[in-house]
């Protein structure tokens, strides 16, 4: 069994260490692309550091950044500034690294076997397209039912909402800004549900409602939660422009809704239901 | 009828948590939490607590049970607590402001502006609460876990 004593006492040389920093790097970086806190991706790096045998080592993390700097005597000194650009959420993986970095600093993973299953984390694959918009479909639909709507409402809201989650699989492929996605999502949904509400059914449909339900895939549940986590764990930095970034989304949806609830009332006469 | 709801709240958060990627293995406890959350939401306004208060404790509970299955399943607690929190946050409540705000009904909107931030302020705070109570405990905890580790690594290098 691999010993993290032994690791220790080696005599490892300059390109070992910067081996290790660099997967320290790596696993700091995903974890925190893919939605992890900011304490939780420093105590990542430096389990792995310490547990390799690097003593002095200063790692900042902010929200879109990693910093990374050690030393070790008379070797040089490793300094990195890392750019880790905004994600997607992938659970997942944040608890893949999560586990890995455990396992490390309890000394059953070598260093090889390390960049192998990080490799291999990297890769997990997202869930299928179709599993997803079924997901969202039927999560808004229970919502919208949950906030006081009908069966009628919350059936419109499955289709919208299934819609929508299929326009945001599509357009994650590219790198399409937040501004751009919550404003054509916002608009989207409250076109549907117009369109929806004003079909002639022998049933009421409340516009309302399938709006409220349908916001649901969009609302930013992994920064609000992060943002406040960040905060509780005095990370204020990060935690505030999470916190920011959370309520620009905010804005960016209820501006979408807005223009097209807006221009509504404008070419009916105000009427809403 | 509290049943039903519960039932959907499950169905929700299970459903938002494939959306997250949560693992396989913690769909199940994700939707749980929401019951929870949801169940607890429901019997304080039953109780006669406002929205907001309600709201706080729904938050809390939910924070409390995503701490303890995150220290059960060794896993982080964003997996449980993301999902977990989704219905308490206050979509309702920003649909509505635009709404009003669209309408010239600037009153309405303000109130609604008012309650959404107090809102918002509810689940952060409690978030915060159960955050700090578990922190106090972890740090302690995971000092003695670290230094059994080390010890153990140097006994055991001894014997070798």
């Amino acid at each position: 069994m691999y010993n993290g004593k032994i690791i220790r006492e080696e005599k490892h040389n300059d390109s070992q260490m910067h081996r290790v920093l660099d997967l320290a790097l790596k696993a700091g970086r995903i974890s925190l692309r893919n939605g992890a806190e900011i304490f939780r991706v420093e105590e990542t790096i430096e389990y792995i550091c310490r547990h390799y045998g690097i003593e002095e080592m200063d790692a900042f993390v902010l929200s879109n950044g990693i910093f990374l700097t050690a030393y070790s005597e008379g070797k040089e000194v490793y300094a990195r500034v890392k750019h880790v650009p905004a994600g997607g959420t992938h659970l997942g993986i944040v608890a893949e690294v999560n586990d890995l970095s455990r396992e490390i600093a309890a000394g059953h993973v070598t260093l090889d076997e390390a960049y192998k299953r990080l490799k291999e984390i990297e890769k997990m694959p997202a869930k299928s397209a179709v599993s997803q918009i079924f997901a969202a479909g039927i999560g808004s639909a229970v919502f919208c039912y949950l906030m006081r709507g009908n069966v009628y409402d919350a059936l419109f809201t499955t289709i919208i909402a299934g819609l929508l989650q299929a326009g945001l699989v599509f357009i994650s492929q590219y790198k399409v800004s937040k501004i751009i996605t919550n404003i054509l999502g916002g608009i989207f949904i409250t076109l549907c549900a117009i369109l929806a509400s004003s079909i002639p059914l022998p049933f009421e449909v409340n516009l309302s409602n399938i709006i409220i339900g349908c916001i649901m895939p969009l609302i930013p549940g992994v920064l609000f939660v992060n943002a406040i986590r960040d905060v509780a764990s005095s990370d204020f930095i990060s935690g505030l422009v999470k916190l920011l970034d959370a309520l620009l989304v905010f804005v960016y949806i209820a501006v979408g809704v807005g223009c097209v609830l807006g221009a509504y009332a404008d070419l009916f006469g105000g009427v809403m239901i | 009828m509290i049943l039903i709801k519960v039932i959907g709240a499950f169905l929700a958060i299970f459903s938002f948590a494939i959306v997250l990627e949560t693992p396989k293995k913690y769909l199940v406890y994700a939707g749980i939490v929401g019951a929870v959350g949801w169940l607890v939401y429901l019997l304080a306004l039953e109780g006669g607590a406002n929205d907001v208060f309600a709201t706080f404790l729904s938050a809390a509970a939910i924070a409390l049970v995503s701490h303890i299955f995150a220290r059960v399943f060794k896993t982080p607690v964003t997996v449980f607590l993301v999902a977990g929190i989704l219905p308490t946050v206050p979509g309702a409540g920003m649909y509505r402001i635009v709404y009003y705000f669209i309408q010239n009904d600037t009153a309405m909107a303000s109130y609604y502006l008012t309650i959404t931030l107090e809102l918002a302020g509810a689940i952060a705070i409690a978030l915060f609460l159960v955050d700090a109570v578990f922190r106090a405990f972890q740090k302690g905890w995971k000092q003695n876990s670290l230094r059994y580790q080390e010890k153990n690594v140097d006994k055991s290098s001894k014997i070798v």
